[in-house]
């Protein structure tokens, strides 16, 4: 089984990430994780990870267009 | 001549804003004498609430045993919700929360792995890499997870491995807020 994940059978491989991916799954795994600690019901948490979420991609898309001027 | 008004107001004044005295419906009360929607309460016999002093000492010793059991549970869950993330709110009976703590931490680390960020071994010989390996342990088993999974080793050459490296430290820090809401459910400072 670890051979099969290594050769990317059962997982994606590394190169199947780029970072706009690996930005909105890091944007939704803590927003899930914040959603559980501050919001109590369901239709709450809900609602929060995806504000949460919308936040982290909106502010990350932000912060690389701020970051465009001086890359190489 | 003036006339007094013909609704006078009578002795036991009662105020304008009070509102009419309402009627009873229509629907006889049943025979049982309790109608379809009225509060149980409404029907069950007054009870003192004069606390006797066996009450108050039995309330007593029911309150220094809750006390114990939570000085005892709440080690117990935070130590659970480190090793396997959402385990400790498990015990709690937070299902939902252990369900969702379990998906990010896991989420995290198995991304990080996946982008072959560097999981950090135990004893790295300088104190960046021994942060790097508190961070990484505080996943609890999704630290030896990611670490099975990453059979390639690390690759932090390309920017794929220095994001699965922050994925891997991201994983440990949250299931830390995990451990500390267990800890906080448990001694009932948080519903």
């Amino acid at each position: 089984m670890l051979a099969a994940v290594s050769a990317g059978v059962l997982m994606p491989s590394a190169a199947a990430f780029s970072h706009l991916g690996a930005m909105l799954l890091f944007a939704l795994f803590v927003s899930m994780a914040l959603g559980c600690l501050t919001q109590r019901t369901a239709l709450n948490w809900i609602r929060y990870v995806l504000r949460s979420f919308t936040m982290f991609v909106v502010i990350g898309v932000l912060v690389a267009w701020l970051m465009f001027p001086i890359s190489r | 001549m003036n006339e007094s008004p013909v609704n006078n107001t009578p002795a036991s004044d009662t105020a304008i804003s009070d509102p009419p005295v309402s009627e009873p419906p229509v629907n006889d009360t049943p025979v049982s004498g309790v109608r379809i929607g009225d509060a149980p309460e409404a029907h069950t016999p007054v009870i003192s609430t004069e606390t006797t002093p066996d009450a108050t000492g039995a309330n007593t010793v029911r309150g220094a045993r809750s006390e114990a059991k939570r000085g005892v549970l709440a080690p117990v869950a935070a130590l659970a919700a480190w090793i396997l993330p959402g385990a400790g709110h498990l015990i709690l009976g937070r299902w939902g929360r252990a369900l969702g703590f379990l998906i990010a931490v896991a989420g995290l680390a198995i991304t990080g792995a996946v982008l072959r960020g560097n999981i950090f071994a135990p004893h790295s010989g300088d104190l960046f890499g021994t942060l790097g390996f508190l961070a990484d342990a505080a996943s609890g088993a999704c630290y030896y997870v990611a670490r099975l999974l990453e059979t390639a080793g690390p690759d932090v050459s390309r920017a794929a491995g220095d994001c699965g490296t922050r994925f891997i430290a991201a994983a440990g820090v949250v299931n830390l807020l995990a451990v500390f809401d267990a800890l906080e459910i448990a001694s009932a400072r948080r519903a």
